[in-house]
């Protein structure tokens, strides 16, 4: 490891350290900037390690934090933290028709490359991601480490959506 | 013990400690909250590092592999602790 992978390395765990604390310490409406960061430097450290795949991840899955705590659609006292919930209601549903159309796109999309288009004949080794390792790992030696995480991820996204139904 | 070894771990480690005081400093929920995704970012690095480094590692994806393990596992984590702090608000 050469001194540049270092100081990137080092340089990205401060800016992860620096998001970490700002979630916690900054006023509210930081707090998603502040996540950000700390994906963003955790995804350059992953990097510098040479986890391409992992900081792929991370990026996604630690983004998605980000507007999971900024949005509060519960005050702390229960109430809605949107007086103007109702106006609020156009905009979603079209927010709803255009991710519609957009579904329909794409499967128009992968109904046209299954159709008409033809894969390429060459092997692929994965990438510089080192999809194909990770591939065998996680869907092969390690399926059931993978399973419990995707089991436990199910049960956030079902308890969301069931805490999200009973409040409207 | 090398110093590559070294700077990722002691990184890692560091960002799991500012993930700990962050959960311990704050009495807001969500701001405790805000702490899981550190935590498991904090881990995952230190992961990565140790299966690049180490000097037995055998095979070198399997740190890559437990890092993207446990950064969606911190998001399950946050979804779950999202629900529950939901859940006690509304009842």
């Amino acid at each position: 490891m050469d001194t540049s992978l270092t100081l990137i390395l080092a340089t990205c765990a401060g800016l992860a350290i620096v998001g970490a604390l700002a979630a916690a310490l900054a006023p509210d409406t930081w707090r998603a900037a502040a996540l950000l960061l700390l994906a963003a430097a955790t995804a350059g450290a992953l990097a510098s390690l040479g986890a391409g795949f992992a900081a792929l991840i991370a990026l996604i899955a630690l983004g998605a934090a980000a507007p999971l705590l900024a949005e509060s659609p519960v005050s702390p006292r229960g109430l809605p933290a949107r007086p103007a919930a109702v106006a609020a209601v156009p905009s979603r549903r079209l927010a709803a028709q255009l991710g519609a159309v957009g579904a329909a796109l794409i499967l128009l999309l992968f109904g046209f490359a299954a159709l008409r288009v033809d894969f390429l004949h060459s092997s692929y080794r994965g990438g510089w991601l080192g999809t194909a390792a990770m591939g065998r790992l996680l869907l092969g030696h390690d399926a059931l480490a993978a399973d419990a995480v995707a089991g436990l991820l199910f049960v956030g996204l079902v308890a969301q959506t069931w805490t999200g139904w009973g409040r409207r | 013990m090398n110093q590559p070894l070294v700077v990722a771990l002691v990184a890692g480690t560091a960002v799991v400690a500012a993930g700990i005081f962050a959960a311990c400093w704050s009495d807001a929920p969500r701001a405790r909250l805000a702490s899981l995704p550190a935590l498991g970012a904090g881990a995952a690095i230190a992961f990565a590092g140790v299966s690049r480094f180490a000097a037995g590692s055998q095979d070198p994806s399997s740190g890559q592999e437990m890092a993207a393990l446990l950064v969606v596992a911190s998001l399950a984590a946050l979804l779950l602790g999202l629900a529950f702090s939901r859940g006690h608000e509304q009842a």
